[in-house]
């Protein structure tokens, strides 16, 4: 019989465009350790690490070798995701529900100032035919962007209105990288990088740390009187080349969505607060589709109707979301974050009354090729 | 460095040098661009689909694609495009430049290349042919893009 | 109490310095397919798939089990990618044994390979080393396994012609497994004369570099009774990191691996592990490492290495045989190298293991290190139903 396993605790850094000062491990360090404090778990008990994050963003191969000190994981048992922390979440979540683990740390972490965000993004291209044509996130979202908006007849304002509603809320964050009361007309009238993406659209690059703690049911009372459990946690994958399949297809976010709603027995209706991640405003409305929160190619209607606003039946991205703070392998960590407040009352301005479920959705790889939802509940 | 038996494609990243094996399907698609400045196709014997360009098996029936090379075009359908205006070290142009996702006539997937026409005369459904440069080695770039038909 | 979990197939490709007839994605097909007909089941049957795969920079491509998704037929399944260096192959093994652990899938692929001939290897392999600590005075692995035999030679007086042992034994090994890349007939004296690499790591020393991948099936109990007659239980998995540089690190020997291995022990009731098990698989990337990996798992006393490997205690005919597959320095793809430890293990005890088979092997030990040779990981399986 699985154990439930529960979030108690979560510490993020505060994302920066740079952190110039600070080398990758201290960012860590200054994450983990406040977290182990805060829920007042001695070293001894953490029991076990997975970490996330990329040796081609840190320019070193096997970089755990240095950051599982930082962790926390000398002498531990410990493994790494070269995914999102949200897919490290997943696989932290399996070692504890197998019994053998009482609690595991899952931590990510990114320096994005250290390198070119499309000449990081690119590396992900394979060399025969899409290295020669410099694929990377901003031109393959792009492409992904026209391929959504020609399917649905979708307008070139909705994903601006997206983005407005992100850069919005993140008005209310603490931890905002940026912020705006912006306007559609703001939006679309910043700089274009790749047709139709402006920079308000599309993903900032940022330095950060996100640590998530859990702990099975037997001992998830001893680091808190508020668990977030994770109740369902699922993740699929479409095909890579990005021509191979259709772009505005959101059959990987259904699956991913039909298998953590399935493992939670719940359905998208039973959502009452969602933090989603993808590379532009557009895939974020794609995604919200794909989990079922608006038909396909509904979310922008369903969003200018005020469905996903703080006020609305299904906020969105309260946290500002990833146009607001981008760490590259952590981001989907800072979703989490986000959900965990909001399911304790802890969201301070942000709170949303009453929230009882929450996703946290997050993408890796291009194109929405893979997709990772986790709902959480209290 | 030893020759591929399908192809090798040279390249870096950074300083470090790097010879990619292509494997069959695509290395066969690079020499139709060197020999006969054309598009070859690989059929799936499960679902049928024609892949353009192929990476030797059709990943949603996990079954290799056909021995058989298919002629697919020469003009094509775009399905996609974008104008980019923040390049990369590695992009193929300078910016500003378009890609386009193009089907070719017979094919059931899209190939990501160079769309050479002004911002204002691209459209998603406009048909293209493909361009070729003079020299052609057996690489993506031996197809400069595709221009309006 | 952990759910039960066991391998019902396996694959493997073969081992060749270069493969130019396929790409990377086409190299992981081979042997995911070899798994599936192994364990006699189709890619439907797979609920699940988990890739390892060491350092990106070899292949030249980031997020590569995004790149090789179709080809390990992880269409529309859950897959994700694990990469701890050189422990990757076990690391990701292990990743499938959790997932089928942890309740929430019944069949699993754990996928592992690397096409380190894409790239310059040792070129790649200088990125380990910190750029601003240790880089311009990186060469590769050999620098930092030199260090660690002068050390442990030094503190315990083995000679090199023992630890040359381990090279000819390997190789020997190799010529019983239709896998391996090396499979060679040297004796002592030949890796005696082999150029030197990095003192006292000689050329016959070393472990080569390969094209390669492996695949293995884990099953939960109700799935393997229906579909594998032997299947290889695994009876205990450990993971420890000890640090890549700590003020009194001894580098000869790990208590990462002396911890990794004692925990197996444990939880398998294993109190004599020389005679409990009945094969070794361990990472030997170069010969000095087999008689440190022996002495922290227990098999002899700690500065006994030498002398176990010089009694022909580790050959096939000894009472502990190490590497019928020929170990690390007869292949080594680095993605897939801690993997194929735990797949000979696996066909060690399935009575799978054709011409190297130990005879009666019903327990085995699969060993991989990674990383500043911190990463230590021990897997044991047996034929015997915990």
């Amino acid at each position: 019989m699985a154990e439930k396993v529960a979030i108690v605790g979560v510490k993020e850094y505060k994302p920066s465009e740079a952190y110039l000062d600070t080398f990758y491990t201290q960012l860590i360090v200054d994450t983990v350790m406040p977290l182990l404090e805060e829920i007042d778990m001695p070293w001894e008990e953490m029991e076990s690490l997975v970490g996330a994050g990329c040796d081609m963003q840190d320019g070193r191969s096997i970089s755990n070798v240095f950051t599982v000190d930082a962790m926390g994981g000398f002498m531990k048992e410990e493994s790494k995701v070269e995914e999102d922390l949200v897919v490290a979440l997943m696989y932290a979540y399996m070692r504890v529900a197998s019994g053998r683990f009482k609690t595991c740390l899952v931590c990510g972490y990114g320096k994005g100032s250290e390198l070119h965000s499309h000449f990081f993004t690119g590396l992900q291209s394979e060399p025969v035919f899409m290295k020669p044509m410099g694929l990377d996130g901003l031109s393959v979202s792009a492409l992904q962007a026209t391929a959504y908006m020609s399917e649905y007849g979708v307008s070139r304002e909705a994903g601006a209105a997206m983005a407005v509603l992100d850069l919005r809320n993140a008005m209310k964050n603490p931890n905002a990288q940026r912020a705006m009361d912006a306007t559609v007309d703001d939006v679309l009238k910043a700089k274009e990088l790749a047709y139709p993406i402006t920079e308000l659209e599309y993903v900032p690059i940022s330095d950060g740390c996100a640590a998530v703690m859990l702990a099975s049911e037997e001992v998830a009372g001893k680091y808190t009187d508020k668990p977030v459990w994770i109740e369902g946690i699922g993740n699929s994958n479409d095909l890579f080349y990005p021509g191979f399949r259709d772009l505005s297809d959101t059959r990987c976010v259904k699956k991913a969505a039909e298998r953590a709603y399935g493992m939670a027995g719940v359905t998208a209706a039973d959502i009452g607060l969602a933090e989603v991640y993808g590379y532009s405003s557009w895939q974020e409305l794609m995604v919200l589709e794909g989990l079922g929160f608006a038909e396909d190619g509904g979310a922008p209607d369903a969003l200018e109707a005020g469905r996903f606003r703080p006020d609305g039946e299904l906020p969105v991205n309260t946290s500002g979301g990833a146009l607001s703070a981008n760490v590259w392998m952590a981001c989907g960590g800072y979703r989490v974050a986000e959900c965990f407040r909001q399911l304790r009352g802890e969201a301070g301005e942000r709170q949303v009354e009453g929230v009882e479920k929450a996703v946290a959705h997050a993408t890796t790889g291009l194109a929405l090729q893979s997709n990772t939802v986790a709902v959480l509940g209290r | 460095m030893a020759e591929s038996k399908f192809g090798v494609m040279k390249g870096h990243i950074g300083d470090a040098p790097y010879n990619w094996t292509t494997g069959r399907t695509a290395g066969r698609l690079l020499e139709e661009f060197r020999d006969n400045q054309r598009f070859v196709g690989f059929k799936c014997p499960s679902c049928g689909k024609v892949y353009v360009p192929a990476k030797d098996i059709c990943g949603e029936c996990f079954i290799e694609l056909s021995e058989e090379a298919l002629e697919v075009g020469p003009e094509g359908e775009v399905l996609s495009y974008t104008v980019v205006r923040e390049a990369n070290p590695e992009s193929p142009a300078e910016a500003p430049y378009a890609l386009g996702m193009v089907k070719m006539d017979g094919a059931d997937t899209s190939i990501v290349a160079l769309l050479l026409a002004d911002e204002k005369d691209i459209a998603v459904g406009m048909r293209v042919k493909p361009r070729w440069n003079q020299e052609r080695v057996g690489h993506m770039n031996d197809l400069e893009g595709f221009t309006p038909a | 109490m952990p759910r039960k979990v066991a391998v019902i197939g396996t694959g493997q490709t073969k081992t060749k310095m270069r493969r130019t007839d396929v790409d990377f994605p086409g190299l992981v097909r081979e042997a995911v397919t070899a798994a599936l007909e192994d364990a006699g089941i189709t890619m439907k049957d797979v609920d699940a798939v988990v890739f390892g795969s060491s350092p990106e920079y070899f292949e030249g491509v980031n997020n590569p089990e995004k790149w090789c998704l179709d080809a390990s037929g992880g269409f529309m399944k859950p897959q994700f990618r694990i990469h701890t260096g050189g422990t990757v192959g076990a690391s990701t093994g292990i990743g499938g044994y959790y997932h089928v652990a942890s309740g929430m899938y019944d069949v699993v692929l754990a996928i592992t390979g690397d096409k380190l001939s894409e790239g310059e290897v040792q070129y790649n392999l200088s990125t380990v080393y910190d750029p601003i600590f240790g880089r311009d005075m990186a060469a590769g692995a050999p620098s930092a396994v030199a260090i660690q035999a002068s050390r442990y030679m030094h503190k315990y007086g083995v000679t090199e012609e023992q630890t040359a042992i381990v090279a000819v034994q390997d190789r020997k090994h190799a010529q019983n497994n239709p896998y391996a890349q090396l499979q060679l007939d040297i004796t002592v004296e030949d890796v005696m004369k082999s150029p030197p690499l990095c003192t006292p790591i000689k050329l016959l020393d070393a472990c080569p570099a390969s094209d390669g991948a492996a695949a293995m099936v884990f099953a939960s109990e109700e799935r393997a009774q229906k579909l594998c007659p032997r299947p290889a239980w695994v009876r205990a998995v450990s993971a420890i990191a000890e640090s890549a540089n700590y003020t009194y690190r001894d580098w000869a020997e790990n208590i990462a691996l002396i911890k990794a291995a004692k925990k197996c022990y444990t939880e398998c009731g294993i109190s004599n592990p020389r005679k409990e098990l009945d094969a070794c698989e361990v990472y030997d990337a170069f010969s000095p490492q087999l008689l440190i990996w022996a002495e922290c798992l227990g098999i002899c006393e700690r500065g006994e290495g030498g002398k176990l490997v010089e009694s022909g205690a580790t050959s096939m005919q000894g009472d502990i045989p190490f590497n019928p597959s020929g170990g690390v320095l007869s292949a080594n793809t680095i993605g897939a190298t801690a993997m194929v430890r735990q797949v000979e293990a696996c066909l060690q005890v399935m009575n799978k293991a054709d011409q190297r088979q130990v005879e009666g092997a019903k327990w085995a030990l699969a060993h991989g290190w990674g990383g500043g040779i911190q990463f230590h990981t021990v897997m044991v399986v047996s034929s015997e139903k915990p």
